[in-house]
């Protein structure tokens, strides 16, 4: 199985996002708790997107996501043409800390490294590209 | 998605409804504010039908339950369902926030 939607980078666009991957994974048969889980990570990764890749929200951008389902494994694949942007350099949020000590933000990429198996980003042709891998057990 | 404050007496409720994300925390922001500054506060915050969260929405319950800290108060979340939960769970915040 190999899908493909692209949308702007605005906010407003999430929820296409939303509904195109709630379609896939009903296809799939996958649980209500995995598919909450796999949108907040694509929400997650998408709106680190429109931040930082895309910082001048004035400015119009493409976002492609593509999802792949084989030998067990949903592949997730966000391009844009924003400027380079790796969310893997993004230190580990520290979530044995105390409410006092932890920092308000930075869980979005936490949250990406939690529910995916593998998180990898590359530049290529002025393009962001940031793969997602998550196995799916029966 | 939907916040309410309730008082109660000397106590505040809120409720949470729906999905709260990039698109709708802003009026969860505007909701909590005042109760940022607030001397010993003692608020609930009812989940029973928040049925989304992101790291957005996450970062207001920290940022609230750090101002609740910082004053003397008392903060409890409520009714929370078992997907809600699971985020909690994954971030750590299970072991910051009593629940109930």
């Amino acid at each position: 199985m190999e899908k493909n939607l692209q949308i702007n980078n605005n906010f407003d666009e999430l929820v296409k996002v939303t509904e195109f991957v709630e379609e896939i994974c009903d296809e799939l048969n996958l649980s209500p708790s995995l598919v909450m889980s796999i949108n907040l990570a694509l929400e997650e990764a998408i709106v680190n997107i429109i931040n930082y890749a895309y910082d001048n929200p004035e400015c119009k951008g493409e976002i492609k996501l593509f999802v792949g389902f084989r030998d067990d494994v949903l592949t997730f694949i966000l391009t844009d043409k924003g400027v380079a942007f790796d969310p893997t350099l993004v230190p580990e949020a520290d979530i044995t800390l105390s409410a006092e000590d932890r920092p308000i933000g930075g869980l979005g990429i936490f949250l990406i490294r939690q529910i995916m198996d593998k998180v990898s980003y590359e530049r290529i042709n002025d393009n962001n590209i940031l793969e997602m891998t998550k196995k799916i057990v029966h | 998605m939907g916040t309410t404050v309730i008082k109660e007496g000397s106590a505040t409720r809120i409720v949470v409804q729906g999905r709260l994300d990039t698109s709708t925390v802003k009026e969860f922001e505007t909701a909590i504010q005042p109760l940022l500054t607030q001397t010993n506060p003692d608020i609930t915050i009812d989940t029973e039908k928040l049925s989304y969260i992101n790291s957005s929405g996450l970062r207001l319950f920290i940022l609230l339950l750090k101002a609740v800290k910082a004053n003397n108060g008392a903060l409890v979340i409520v009714n929370m369902n078992p997907n809600i939960r699971g985020i909690f769970d994954m971030t750590g915040f299970s072991n910051l926030f009593i629940i109930r």
